[in-house]
């Protein structure tokens, strides 16, 4: 081999060498890119799909808005413990009954096994009265218009002309 | 007509060289440019088809549709239909034995925070090409854009 052949002949492997190793890295990189765009294509699709939540979120939160304002009305404070408590006497005495608050407590929430119950106002009466007007009270109980529940109730009384006399627990769910 | 012995000694005529001279030359300038010549061409073809096939697959690839999981909030809006009636009624009733509107209550600033969300994790096509998907809930139609809610009421 003369030296013009062993010159081409390492020119010709240099040029082999160099173009193996653009031809690879070529390869590399479509492969690389390949993998970004699946990357990208999954971060797009989530961000779709978040974004089509937001806005159905801001959709239903609008559409809604005065529902859960009405709603809102349906619930108790804890500020307002007091006011409506002045309220229920208030209603008592316009009905003449004699009205005696013996419990007044706000019930903490709890989360028990993933289920949340809100806190809640826990109030206790006992109460005397005409039959009427004890009934009436009763009926005025019921007719909160809260979130509330009436867990027991007690009444005394058999005869028209009798003084009835009674209890009652009211149970109130406080705007958490 | 040419038979299989003449192919064959056509074959060693060629093999040997110069009858039967050992061929001492280490480069065949017209063999190797057209082994060159076919491995370039074998090269092209292939890499074109290579390249062909990566193409379509990124291609197939870009339009598919992914899926993936979105969260939903369930609206249940027949239920406070319900709880509305209720509690409007509830609170006539109240208003004609008391003959007074409704007791206490100044009304609270609703923060996020008190508002009760439920999230279910429902599994949805969502195509990348759309912008906006398709609304499942009936109360959200009709609205248009996105801005940022307000929950003051």
């Amino acid at each position: 081999m003369n030296k013009r052949s062993k010159t081409i002949l390492m020119v010709a492997t240099i040029y082999s060498l160099v173009f193996a190793g653009l031809l690879v890295n070529g390869v590399y990189l479509i492969s690389a890119e390949g993998a970004k765009l699946e990357t990208t294509k999954t971060q797009i699709s989530e961000h779709a799909a978040k974004e089509i939540a937001y806005t159905r979120m801001v959709d239903l939160l609008e559409s809604t808005k005065e529902d859960r304002a009405t709603l809102q009305q349906f619930f108790i404070t804890e500020n307002d413990t007091i006011s409506f408590l002045a309220t229920i006497e208030d209603a008592a005495k316009k009905n003449s009954i004699e009205l005696k608050t013996n419990e007044l407590a706000v019930i903490p929430g709890t989360t028990k096994d993933s289920i949340t119950t809100p806190p809640a106002l826990a109030i206790s009466f006992s109460f005397a009265g005409s039959e009427v007007s004890v009934k009436k009270f009763l009926r005025l109980l019921e007719s909160i218009p809260y979130h509330t529940e009436i867990p027991k109730v007690t009444l005394a009384g058999s005869g028209s002309g009798e003084e009835w006399t009674g209890s009652a627990q009211l149970r109130l769910t406080i705007k958490p | 007509m040419i038979e299989t012995k003449d192919i064959v000694k056509m074959v060693k005529h060629i093999v040997r060289h110069d009858n039967g001279v050992p061929d001492t030359r280490i480069m065949h300038p017209m063999r190797e440019w057209l082994i060159g010549l076919s491995g370039v061409t074998v090269g092209i073809i292939g890499g074109s088809i290579f390249a062909l096939l990566v193409y379509h697959s990124y291609s197939l690839s870009a339009r598919d549709v992914m899926t993936v999981a979105e969260t939903v909030v369930p609206y249940k809006a027949v239920l406070v239909e319900q709880a509305l009636d209720t509690y409007l009624e509830k609170r006539r009733v109240y208003e004609s034995l008391t003959g007074v509107s409704t007791p206490v209550l100044p009304q609270t600033e609703l923060s996020p925070s008190n508002t009760s969300i439920i999230d279910v994790m429902a599994t949805t096509s969502v195509d990348t090409s759309v912008s906006e998907g398709e609304d499942s809930l009936s109360e959200n139609e009709g609205n248009e854009g996105v801005s940022t809610p307000d929950l003051a009421i």
